[in-house]
Formats: structure tokens, C-alpha cells, sequence
């Protein structure tokens, strides 16, 4: 085997190694990435699930029939506090058992529509609330989620890098066994021995 | 901070991130501390605001009612009459309704403010989104919550004893007692042609 032969088939294998360590390299790098931004992705989701898991309790039943039985409460004492002071003695007879039964029926029918109304408008601006929280840390996420995506490319583009090298050195090492192969009869010896004569004719 | 490669591309990128969501999350204190004016007490005094416009209003449509029906039976001689006395506890029943009406305009005025609130602040959360720049959130904050207040000019209330005075004032009464319009003939001696009311 002719020396430049000899210089081909290693440079050939060194551009081999470096194209297989870059191609490693890469990988890692990419993967580093992907598992960083994962873990943004997790981070993002650790502050979005209490506020998911809060809105959906306020939207339960428990919490709409709590809101809507206080603001039946207070509704009732506003009506009590909210009495009309006639100015004067009422000059006119009134059936006093039948006014009350009739004023607490209303009291009772209306503080009840109070209390769903606000019960509905509890969940309304609870779930308004949250969503507007989510919103934000969704873009912050999904920015995120983009710089993932780039930065992963960016690993990967630096691997490239080692591995042009490296398809570089198998390039000059194709080049440099050809050209032992053409000169392989002008070969020097190596520690006294002969290389082989190689028929050029053969070689392309 | 794993960098893994992207060089000082992937450096500043990181930063910008890290520098996104700092502003966001500080524009997003500077956004709640300038709301947290809007709380139970300010929603409080919107109520107020509210019952302190309307009950008189109320209160004068009940005195005028109640009036109108005084005058409408102490004409007809029926004020100490059964009539009277049914006329008079749904007058007061009408009152309660009435006053069950404001207290509902004066509760759904603070839960419009509470929307109008929760609408701007989702307003300027977006911008702030947009713009990444929390010191302009925070004056666009102040600005989205300058322009929200206690209602200025709530709606007079429209006639809350119309129903009462459509019952008592116009048709009942009326109809009741204006009825005999052929004069009634009493045969208790007859013979006689002297017309009994």
C-alpha cells in the first residue's frame, strides 16, 4: 500500500470519526435543547394547572349555590335596610298579616333571583379572570416553545459545522488515496519494506 | 442554562426570553396593583351610589301614588271601607316590590362596573402582551381604570306603581264604584218614587 494511500485511508477515517462525533455531538446538543425547553414547557405548566384547577372550582356547584345563598342573605337584609320611610302615618287601613305574608314572598322569590344572578356573574368574572392568567402564561409558553424550536436548530447547525469538517477530511482523504494509488509505485518503503506494486491500469 | 450549542445566537435568545417574561410578569403586578383599587369597598360604594339616586325617586312615586289613592277614596267616602283596606296593603305591597326593584338596579350596577372592570384589565393585559413593556402597561392601566367609576348618570326609574295604578287608580276603583249608573230602585214602600243610591 502506497504511502499517500496509506495518508488517504486515515484521512478518509478521521473525517469518518470527526462526521460521527459531530453527528453525536449534534444530537446531544439537540437534545439538550429539546429537554430544556420541556422543562420551560412543564415550569409554564405547573403555574397554569392551580389556576385551571381554581376556576374550575369556583365554576362547581358547591361554590355557585355558597355564592348565590350569601348574596340571597345579603339581598334580604338590603331590602330590610332599604325600606322606604313613608313620610307621615300611612292615613290608610292595611291588612297587616297579609302585607307581611305578601312582602316576605316577594322578599324570598326576588333575593333568590339576586342570589343566582350573582352566583352566574361570580363564575362569569372568576372564569374571565383565569382565562385572561392563562392567556399570558400561554404566549410566555408558547414563546418559549419557539425559541425551543430555534435554539434546537441552532444545536443542530453546530454539529453540522464538525460534520462539514469532517466531510471535508473523508473528501481529502478519497483525493489523497487516489492519489497514492496513482503514484503507488513511487511509494517510498516503509522500514525497509517494499510496497506492493499495484497495476495502475486497475485503478480507475 | 443548557446551552448545548446555537452559540451567542442561542445566548441571546435565551435572554430575550427570560427578559419577555420578566416584563410580563412585572407588568402584570404593575396591572393588578393599579386594579386593586376596584375592591369590595369601591364595589360598595357603587351600590350606594346607586340606592342613594334611586330610592327617593321610589320613595316620591310612593308618596304620589298613595296620595292619588287617598284622595281617589276619601272622595268616594270609601276610606274606611274593605275596599280601601285591600287597596291600601297592595299599595304597600307595590312599595316592597319597589324597593326590592332598586336594591336589584343598585346590585346589577355593581356587576356591571365588576365586568367593565374585569373587560379593561383583559384590555390592558393584552397590551402589555403586545408591547412587553411593563412601565407602559402600568400608565396604561392607570388610564383603562381613571375611566372606570361609579355610574355618573343612572337611568331615573321608570313608573315602579304602574301596576298599582293600573289596578286601583284607573280601572279598579273606577269600575267598581262608578258602576251603578242605572240608579237602583228600592221597593221598601212603595208607592214611593224616591231613588235610592
Amino acid at each position: 500500500m502506497g504511502y499517500g494511500t496509506l495518508i488517504g485511508l486515515a484521512l478518509a477515517a478521521a473525517g469518518t470519526g470527526v462526521s460521527v462525533a459531530a453527528a453525536n455531538k449534534s444530537r446531544r446538543a439537540m437534545n439538550d435543547q429539546v429537554s430544556a425547553g420541556i422543562r420551560r414547557q412543564e415550569a409554564y405548566q405547573k403555574q397554569a394547572t392551580p389556576i385551571f384547577n381554581s376556576s374550575l372550582e369556583e365554576s362547581g356547584v358547591d361554590r355557585f349555590g355558597k355564592t348565590a345563598r350569601e348574596a340571597e342573605g345579603q339581598a334580604l337584609g338590603d331590602y330590610e335596610q332599604s325600606s322606604l320611610v313613608p313620610d307621615g302615618t300611612n292615613p290608610l287601613p292595611v291588612d297587616n298579616d297579609r302585607l307581611k305574608l305578601q312582602v316576605a314572598r316577594s322578599r324570598t322569590v326576588a333575593a333568590r333571583g339576586e342570589g343566582y344572578q350573582e352566583g352566574f356573574n361570580k363564575i362569569g368574572l372568576g372564569n374571565a379572570d383565569a382565562r385572561n392568567q392563562l392567556a399570558v402564561i400561554s404566549r410566555l409558553a408558547a414563546g418559549s416553545a419557539a425559541n425551543t424550536g430555534i435554539l434546537t436548530q441552532l444545536a443542530g447547525s453546530s454539529g453540522a459545522d464538525m460534520a462539514g469538517i469532517g466531510s471535508l477530511l473523508s473528501t481529502a482523504g478519497s483525493l489523497a488515496s487516489l492519489y497514492g494509488a496513482s503514484r503507488a509505485t513511487a511509494a517510498p518503503t516503509v522500514k525497509g519494506t517494499v510496497a506492493p506494486t499495484i497495476d495502475t491500469r486497475t485503478v480507475a | 442554562m443548557c446551552m448545548g450549542g446555537g452559540g451567542s445566537a442561542g445566548a441571546e435568545l435565551e435572554q430575550q426570553e427570560k427578559r419577555r417574561s420578566l416584563a410580563i410578569t412585572n407588568g402584570m403586578a404593575n396591572i393588578n396593583k393599579v386594579f386593586s383599587r376596584f375592591n369590595p369597598r369601591f364595589y360598595q360604594g357603587v351600590k350606594q351610589n346607586t340606592l342613594d339616586t334611586l330610592m327617593p325617586q321610589a320613595a316620591r312615586q310612593y308618596r304620589g301614588a298613595r296620595k292619588q289613592l287617598g284622595f281617589n277614596l276619601g272622595g268616594k267616602g270609601l276610606l274606611n271601607s274593605s275596599f280601601a283596606r285591600e287597596a291600601a296593603t297592595d299599595l304597600e305591597a307595590s312599595r316592597a316590590t319597589a324597593e326590592q326593584s332598586v336594591v336589584g338596579q343598585a346590585n346589577e350596577s355593581v356587576r356591571d362596573t365588576q365586568r367593565q372592570v374585569q373587560a379593561n384589565k383583559i384590555d390592558v393585559t393584552n397590551q402589555l402582551v403586545t408591547s412587553q413593556d411593563p412601565n407602559l402597561a402600568a400608565q396604561q392601566a392607570i388610564s383603562a381604570s381613571a375611566s372606570i367609576h361609579a355610574p355618573s348618570a343612572i337611568a331615573p326609574l321608570g313608573n315602579l306603581f304602574a301596576t298599582f295604578a293600573n289596578t286601583y287608580l284607573a280601572t279598579s276603583l273606577a269600575k267598581t264604584y262608578n258602576e251603578p249608573a242605572e240608579p237602583r230602585i228600592s221597593f221598601a214602600s212603595v208607592g214611593s218614587n224616591r231613588i235610592q243610591k
